[in-house]
């Protein structure tokens, strides 16, 4: 599961956090060899770690880092725009006001590299995850910078576009990018990952009430997310009960008796709130839906 | 051309990602990129085995023609034409083996010659597109320029241009199925033991028949396997036989 943390949840992941920039010294300063980044006591840190940016974590059932991102909004500060103005060409929208929130610091952990299973894939599902915040948020573009041979395999990406030619710079060659969002791009999105529902999701200190854990929250909202879809099955689905659909249905009674099943095992010990906060999970979880 | 529309030609190449209908509209359009940046043709050639074993000279002319002489001067396997270019598996390309290939490029030893037979057509800039063929074969494309240098600038656009052209046109070449692309690099060795491989014959047995060690019989098939970009040897027989490699 990909965790919204924003200044009202970030006392709940205290650890990931510390995680967080220690894995992007990591990643950048060891790995990437970029010298010039801020290292706190053993943690990358720069003038974007502030109260306005939102982190999407991505944890294991041990609650564990596996990979992160960093998304903010860029009328105050923007890194593109203000250190490597170069990146984008003339005629181009602008990309730094109101409208327009940036991406920085994606990577993954050694875990999630030493533990992933064949075939999984972290970093789209962090990047949909960082554009759902920044679309919440009333951004219409989200922006982001990488390494210039990384545009010839996402130049494929639905609503990608190059904000300017490559540039070197002290580590390599640069390119920019920006994504338009819009309702219609998530649920392109959603499709070409094989979801239906959105992907990140901002556990609160109710949450922890009620499941007791940051892994039961995952748990349920992961379950949450699997039975969304039939939660969100219209009439009209109901009533072409093909083979397909039959089996489709067995697997959403399977889902909702999971998910009464951690109902149950939670309820004992929690607060009376639950049905209700998992009933929040469901709307939550098929808002993107709804929207799109 | 000024630079202002060579630089527009290469944001409208890169903005177009993998729009492309076809390999030929993306080589239409980086062949206008390459001239709008002052560079003539460019040519490919196949080495046969991997590269870091071999003498890694590149040299390139105007014409594919002073290519193919130069190799057969040279004693190389052959050269063809980019449109001729292919790859299987995933990954053939990154910055780190450009980077690497351009190093061993200019080792003295061996940048010496090369760049005194381009400058002796006239040529003096240059960059270069790897990929990997099926079975580990490097292909190289060496684009020159009469330039007397490239601006660092210019370094940075062109290279993500032949990174892109070099990822895309695989990607198409795929999609397309295009199985002029396969390789025919099959030795006579290699295919013969293809043939007994066919005929359900053990390494062993087909040591006997050719008079070689079992181990050198399952070295070819091995890099027959390889070369064809299949798993098991049954299906490099298939795979040979489907692509007529090994008529006697």
């Amino acid at each position: 599961m990909i965790h919204i943390v924003t200044t009202e949840n970030r006392h709940l992941y205290q650890r990931q956090i510390w995680a967080m920039f220690e894995g992007r010294r990591q990643s950048f300063v060891e790995r990437c060899g970029w010298n010039d980044l801020m290292v706190f006591e053993g943690a990358e840190v720069d003038d974007c770690d502030d109260e306005r940016a939102v982190y999407l974590l991505a944890l294991n059932e041990d609650e564990e880092l596996l990979g992160a991102v960093r998304t903010r909004p860029t009328d105050d500060l923007c890194i593109m725009a203000d250190k490597y103005p170069h990146l984008i060409a003339e005629g181009q929208p602008p990309m730094k006001g109101p409208q327009v929130w940036e991406s920085t610091r994606v990577f993954t952990t050694a875990l999630y590299r030493q533990t992933r299973k064949k075939g999984e894939q972290l970093l789209p599902y962090l990047a949909v995850a960082a554009s759902e915040v920044a679309f919440d948020h009333g951004a219409e573009r989200i922006i982001g910078m990488g390494d210039a041979e990384q545009w010839a395999n996402m130049s494929g990406a639905d609503d990608m576009h190059l904000t300017g030619l490559p540039a070197p710079y002290a580590y390599g060659v640069m390119v920019g990018t920006y994504v338009t969002l819009s309702a219609e791009h998530f649920q392109r999105q959603y499709e070409s990952l094989a979801r239906e529902v959105r992907i990140g999701y901002a556990v609160e200190d109710n949450d922890i009430a009620c499941f007791g854990s940051l892994a039961a929250v995952q748990e349920v909202v992961d379950e949450a997310a699997k039975l969304a879809p039939f939660h969100n099955a219209d009439a009209a689905r109901e009533g072409r009960l093909t083979e397909e659909a039959r089996g489709l249905f067995d697997e959403r009674a399977r889902a909702i008796a999971s998910i009464e099943a951690l109902y149950a095992r939670h309820d004992a010990a929690a607060a009376p709130q639950s049905g209700e906060r998992i009933l929040r999970m469901f709307k939550t979880m098929t808002a993107a839906g709804d929207a799109a | 051309m000024t630079v202002e529309f060579a630089h527009a030609e290469a944001f409208r190449f890169l903005q177009a990602g993998s729009g492309y209908a076809d390999a030929v509209e993306l080589e239409a359009h980086f062949r206008r990129v390459l001239a709008a940046f002052g560079f003539g043709p460019y040519a490919c050639v196949r080495l046969n085995e991997q590269l870091p074993q071999q003498d890694p000279r590149v040299i390139s002319s105007h014409g594919l023609e002073d290519w193919e002489h130069y190799y057969a001067e040279q004693g190389y396997d052959s050269a063809d034409p980019v449109r001729r270019w292919y790859k299987t598996g995933k990954s053939f390309y990154s910055w780190g083996q450009a980077k690497a290939w351009n190093a061993r490029l200019h080792e003295p030893a061996n940048d010496e010659a090369m760049w005194s037979d381009a400058s002796q057509a006239g040529l003096n800039e240059g960059l270069v597109v790897v990929s990997n063929a099926p079975g580990g074969h490097v292909l190289l494309t060496r684009i020159m320029t009469e330039q007397k240098s490239i601006r660092p600038s210019d370094r940075a656009i062109l290279d993500s241009v032949a990174i892109c052209f070099a990822t895309w046109r695989m990607r198409l070449l795929e999609q397309a199925g295009d199985v002029n692309t396969v390789n025919s690099l099959l030795t006579p060795r290699e295919a013969e033991c293809l043939r007994w491989v066919g005929q359900g014959l053990t390494d062993y047995a087909i040591a006997e028949q050719m008079d070689i060690s079992p181990s050198t019989a399952n070295k070819h098939i091995e890099n027959a396997k390889r070369k064809l970009g299949v798993p098991k040897r049954m299906q490099a027989f298939r795979r040979a036989t489907d692509l007529d490699l090994l008529a006697p």
